[in-house]
């Protein structure tokens, strides 16, 4: 009898057992150094830098781009601009399988900047730079803003544009007259104040100093650092905004005079000046006017004895012939305190200020 | 009898468990090979990859591989990407259009306004009193757009208006209209505010003859000419003062800018002649001359008057018009 022997079932199943388990080990540890190997040359690029801050503009992430923006180039544009103006650029752009091409491939090194292509077509150009060892990125943008404003403040005044307090890089002249006294001869009567320059701005910013109210002037890109007119103060100098207001309406159309609006003003004054030399006589005859819904806003005070603010009404003038027509008016006025009296120094027609209009 | 008996097999023959051992190895090298092209070509390494891809040779190895896990046409824009540059074409600014009618809102310190841009000079023209000098009324602005199918307009010259009851019948100085004149004499020397064949502003003292022989096709008299070939010449020193104005002025591209600045009411003072040169200067203006102000100072558009005329009986009757057609 033959018996053929071969190997038992169980060395064999074992033999198979140990076999499967090299393969399986020796798959792992080839798979694991290529996939190592990418990694390590990964690390040398600074692609997972750029796919990284491209995910954050995906996910509209901004607020820590903003800081690394407002940190870098000092400016003074908002949170809320930057936004606005990063959307602009990345509103419509599709983030998958984006592309980033250097821009000089001739230069040595990865920093430099490189165009973001998605689908072939450039959205973007990124800025990289390392610093401490990390890859820091930056969307270049076109602008980063180009609106100017000058803040006409007082010298102790701490002033602040979206929360940033200015340096006094951001100083243009110190111990000037206050533009208040721009179109008013005699500036030596001026209250001074430090007047600063900033510039590059996305949209008008937010101008705030502890302590202080801000105003915006209603004809330039100025601000004004003032006291809140409180008190006494407060009341006269809203009857005598008010009562200039009536008296320039009620001259234009011929219902008042010439001397009662001027007698208002100081000598001095270029609006005084220049109304003069309005002439009324050409309106149209009516049977009345009305002077109505007058409101001060915005009034403050700068320096000791300088007022600046802002005067709405509607002035009606009515005609049973022609029906009334009605103005909804806005005016800026500068007064000073001169001789135990508040008197106007400037005029500033701005009929926007009515919300009427709006 | 013998019975052969039959082998008994015990265990697994060493061909067969040789055999399941290289099927085992082949499909693990098989499976990691695969895995690994995978994860080079198409794995979550994007920087090495591409890298690799910009950088094979074509027919290498490689290459193939990559054929495994690409079309031809993918691989072709990896390695050639036909890039366009957005921000090169975006920074060509698109020139304004041709047709177009631009309406800008103005402010100064004792007046509001509006300015008219028309970029194309071509639309502009004098339209004028079917009746002129015989006695008859002059119209609206309004009804020398509507009569002439135009969309919009500013009155233009003056007319006799004795204690501010002239009914614009008769113009002031000389009207030229489509070439020829309506209204003055040939002789007659004044300020002349016209638009030659070229649709060029033209401003200047001149009689009407030469008017027409500088080939002006359209004018009117008024006046002072304030820009003349970019200079300012017009001394503002004895101005009269603030009141409503009507302008006109031309930029270097041809564009006209037509403007109306309010006044004589509370919500709109008047200007000066300064401010009028400010602000064409401000719009580059190449020529600019004063056209009839006052109570006359309207504007209007598309069927809407744009400004706050003087009068609460709405706007004058003038015996011409500058119109947009």
């Amino acid at each position: 009898m033959s018996k053929k022997q071969g190997i038992p079932t169980g060395t064999a199943l074992a033999m198979i057992g140990l076999i499967l388990a090299i393969v399986i080990g020796a798959s792992a540890g080839v798979l694991a150094l290529v996939n190592g190997k990418m990694s390590a040359y990964e690390k040398t690029t600074p692609d997972a830098a750029l796919q990284a801050y491209m995910k954050q503009i995906e996910k509209q992430d901004y607020t820590e781009l903003y800081q690394q923006f407002q940190t870098r180039t000092g400016s003074l544009s908002s949170e809320a601009d930057f936004t606005a103006a990063m959307n602009t650029i990345y509103g419509d752009v599709d983030f998958k399988d984006l592309n980033y091409v250097k821009d000089d491939k001739s230069a040595e090194g990865y920093e430099g900047t490189y165009g973001v292509y998605s689908k072939g077509r450039k959205v973007s150009t990124l800025n990289l730079r390392k610093e401490n060892e990390t890859w820091l990125v930056e969307t270049v943008m076109q602008s980063s803003g180009n609106l100017s404003y000058l803040i006409d403040a007082p010298a102790e005044a701490q002033v602040k544009v979206n929360g940033i307090l200015l340096g006094s890089d951001y100083v243009k002249e110190t111990k000037v007259p206050a533009g208040t006294f721009d179109r008013y001869k005699t500036s030596s009567a001026a209250p001074t104040v430090t007047r600063y320059q900033i510039s590059e701005l996305m949209s008008q910013p937010e101008i705030t100093a502890e302590g202080y109210v801000v105003v915006k002037d209603a004809y330039e890109e100025r601000f004004y650092v003032g006291q809140a007119a409180s008190g006494e103060i407060k009341s006269a100098g809203e009857k005598t905004m008010t009562a200039i207001a009536e008296a320039a309406a009620r001259y234009a159309t011929g219902d008042g005079g010439l001397g009662t609006l001027t007698g208002y003003f100081l000598s001095g004054s270029e609006f005084a000046a220049k109304i003069r030399t309005m002439d009324n006589q050409w309106y149209t005859g009516h049977a009345g006017v009305k002077f109505e819904n007058a409101e001060v806003l915005d009034l403050i005070q700068i320096g000791e004895h300088d007022l600046v603010g802002k005067v709405i009404f509607d002035y009606t003038v009515l005609s049973n012939t022609y029906g009334n027509r009605t103005y909804h008016c806005g005016y800026q006025i500068v007064l000073t305190h001169s001789s135990g009296s508040w008197k106007a120094i400037d005029l500033v027609v701005n009929n926007d200020l009515n919300p009427a209009n709006n | 009898m013998s019975k052969k008996r039959k082998a008994k097999k015990s265990g697994i023959s060493a061909g067969a468990l040789s055999g399941i051992i290289l099927v085992m190895v082949l499909a693990g090298a098989g499976i990691t090979g695969t895995l690994a092209l995978n994860s080079i070509y198409r794995g979550p390494y994007k920087a090495y990859t591409r890298h690799l891809l910009e950088t094979m040779d074509e027919g290498s190895l490689q290459y193939k591989a990559a054929g495994l896990f690409y079309s031809q046409a993918e691989l072709d824009a990896i390695r050639n990407p036909q890039l366009t540059d957005q921000s090169e074409q975006s920074a060509e600014v698109p020139s304004a259009d041709q047709d177009a009618i631009e309406i800008i809102d103005l402010k100064g310190t004792t007046f509001e306004g509006k300015l008219m841009i028309v970029h194309d000079p071509s639309r502009v023209f004098v339209a004028c009193n079917p009746n002129m000098d015989s006695g008859a009324p002059g119209y609206s602005v309004e009804k020398y757009i509507q009569d002439n199918n135009a969309i919009a307009g500013i009155n233009a010259g003056g007319f006799e208006d004795a204690g501010g009851n002239g009914n614009g019948g008769t113009a002031y100085g000389i009207v030229i209209h489509d070439g020829k004149l309506i209204s003055g004499t040939p002789g007659e020397f004044t300020p002349v505010i016209g638009i030659n064949n070229a649709n060029q502003l033209v401003v200047g003292d001149m009689t009407a003859q030469q008017a027409l022989d500088y080939d002006i096709r359209d004018a009117v008299t008024f006046g002072p000419v304030f820009i003349k070939n970019w200079e300012v010449v017009f001394e503002t020193g004895r101005h009269p003062g603030l009141n409503p104005r009507t302008v006109i002025g031309q930029r270097y591209d041809g564009a006209f800018l037509l403007m109306v600045l309010d006044g004589r009411q509370p919500s709109s003072f008047g200007s000066t002649y300064q401010d009028i040169i400010d602000i064409m200067q401000q719009y580059d203006a190449v020529n600019a001359a004063n056209l009839d102000g006052g109570n006359s100072t309207v504007m209007v558009y598309d069927g809407e008057t744009l400004n706050t005329t003087v009068s609460i009986k709405g706007d004058r009757r003038v015996p011409t018009a500058f119109i947009v057609k």
